[in-house]
């Protein structure tokens, strides 16, 4: 689904990425793991293709109606088309645009890329308020701005609802977690599982293994100075857990 | 309602505790009105306007809601004017719209003069091509515990100048005054040019004053979010400048007034 090959990366001048390789299969769930400042936000912004970072060397490869294409030229935009996601660590807000209109434009603009029949208000808002129901979430928020005035736990059941919307075939969750207590994660961990196919595949960017109790990955990778040091199974996030990651970086 | 015409001049009176639901419109490009909303009287009127001069009192306890919107034509200039003097308890919003033109120029001024007395004062330039738009505004606290809020934005494509002058001044008398005004431009492209200048005189010592102008391109995060959900850029762009509109065109408060400027606009 995703194979990401030596890739190096920068922001602003700085190398961040140093040779990181990946491969996700579809069915999979992999988390990166990392302490701070090891690269893992700046991955996920290079995946999605955000204009301040920049690819120096290197290939990221999507799967694209069943062949493994080469992303790096394309727009944020484009990669979404094609199934890719991104949930933001700092979902932005819009004022004036209310979620309902951002949603069906997203979905929309989706569909008309997959020749799909695109859907009006009235069978929009019917759609939505079946995913909304997954994730808890009250019908006021799709009347409000984005993410305006939402709390940081409702912000990050926004960017799952915008998931279960565009249903991607390869999402990456940037520290869903951060800023949720105990209750919202395991509704955020149950949106998200409730997506979980075996003709997608996830990568979760975590700092805690909390999280990795609901959503159970079948790989673990640490990251560390850009690169992936070491990789294992679930237990791999445990020992993390209970002996840090000085262990892993000496 | 009276409504009389003396010497090119539209006369309106609103008798006392009149509420009117419906919208008065004021006649087409007419140069000069005075309005009148007596004391607990309500309502609500629009104007397409060019060259003009709107007075506007109210009495004690009246609500009046005014569009204007300006229409210099692509090319044409013009000058207009709204000068409103509000007694106790009286409660004034206005909306002021304009696409600009070779220039322009709007003077605005509120005295209020009664205790309690609230303005809300918000206007929107939307500008390309050449377009010139400049609005000044005056609002003048000279009584207690009044209350002022103005917000006004402008989007500036191409070669456009918007120019915003907000005055805030309140007197000694105007204890517990409470006044607002923020500014905010949107420059689309290099060749855009926003002069905004806001002003606050206060000689009371019991008041919340705040201002603000802000002046950016497109937000790149916001941009960036729209497209990570497969909005193409030129879209998102539109949506993002339809937000930051609705923004203040939410401000009017009569939902037909609302849909009149969101029809301008093609928010609809």
């Amino acid at each position: 689904m995703l194979k990401i090959k030596d890739l190096y990366a920068s922001v602003n001048g700085n190398h961040i990425l140093k040779g990181l390789n990946l491969e996700v299969n579809a069915g999979e769930v992999h988390a990166i793991m990392g302490p701070n400042g090891s690269g893992k936000s700046t991955f996920s912004k290079v995946i999605a293709g955000h204009p301040q970072y920049a690819i120096d060397s290197g290939s990221v490869q999507l799967e694209i109606n069943g062949q493994m294409t080469d992303i790096k030229a394309m727009s944020p935009d484009e990669r979404a088309r094609e199934g890719f996601f991104l949930a933001f660590q700092y979902p932005v807000e819009i004022p004036g645009v209310p979620t309902s209109e951002f949603l069906r434009a997203s979905y929309n603009a989706v569909c008309r890329h997959h020749g799909l029949e695109e859907l009006d208000p009235i069978d929009f808002d019917a759609f939505i308020r079946t995913r909304m129901e997954v994730l808890q979430m009250d019908d006021k928020y799709i009347d409000r701005a984005v993410n305006v005035d939402f709390s940081g736990g409702e912000k990050k059941r926004n960017e799952i609802l915008q998931m279960a919307v565009l249903n991607p075939r390869m999402a990456i969750l940037d520290e869903t977690d951060s800023g949720l207590d105990v209750d919202s994660m395991k509704i955020v961990a149950h949106g998200v599982n409730a997506l979980r196919t075996k003709r997608n595949a996830m990568i979760v960017i975590t700092h805690y293994q909390r999280l990795l109790d609901y959503i159970k990955p079948d790989i673990v990778h640490i990251l560390h100075n850009g690169r992936i040091i070491k990789t294992g199974g679930p237990g791999l996030a445990l020992e993390v857990e209970n002996k840090g990651y000085d262990w892993l970086i000496t | 309602m009276t409504f009389e015409i003396i010497d090119k001049k539209c006369i309106v009176r609103i008798p006392r505790e009149a509420k009117s639901m419906g919208i008065m419109r004021l006649p087409e490009r007419c140069a000069s009105a005075e309005i009148h909303v007596e004391a607990g009287a309500e309502a609500v009127a629009a104007g397409v306007l060019a060259d003009s001069s709107v007075e506007v009192v109210l009495g004690e306890g009246a609500k009046f809601e005014l569009l204007r919107v300006i229409d210099a034509g692509r090319d044409g200039s013009c000058a207009s004017q709204l000068v409103v003097t509000q007694s106790k308890g009286s409660s004034f919003r206005s909306f002021y719209f304009s696409q600009g033109g070779r220039m322009v120029k709007d003077d605005l001024s509120v005295t209020l003069e009664g205790e309690g007395a609230e303005a809300f004062i918000n206007g929107l330039h939307d500008l390309s091509g050449d377009a010139v738009a400049e609005s000044h505004t005056r609002v003048d606290h000279q009584a207690p515990s009044t209350t002022s809020s103005q917000l006004y934005k402008s989007v500036v494509r191409d070669h456009a100048h918007s120019i915003f002058w907000g005055r805030i001044m309140v007197r000694r008398e105007a204890q517990l005054t409470s006044a607002y005004q923020l500014n905010k431009n949107m420059i689309l492209g290099a060749a855009g040019r926003v002069d905004t200048r806001p002003q606050l005189e206060i000689f009371a010592d019991d008041v919340k004053c705040s201002h603000g102008a802000a002046t950016g391109q497109m937000d790149d995060d916001q941009l960036f979010y729209l497209q990570a959900r497969g909005i193409p850029p030129a879209m998102a762009v539109d949506l993002l400048v339809r937000g930051f509109i609705q923004d203040v065109v939410g401000q009017i408060v009569h939902h037909e007034l609302r849909a009149e400027v969101g029809h301008r606009l093609g928010l609809l």
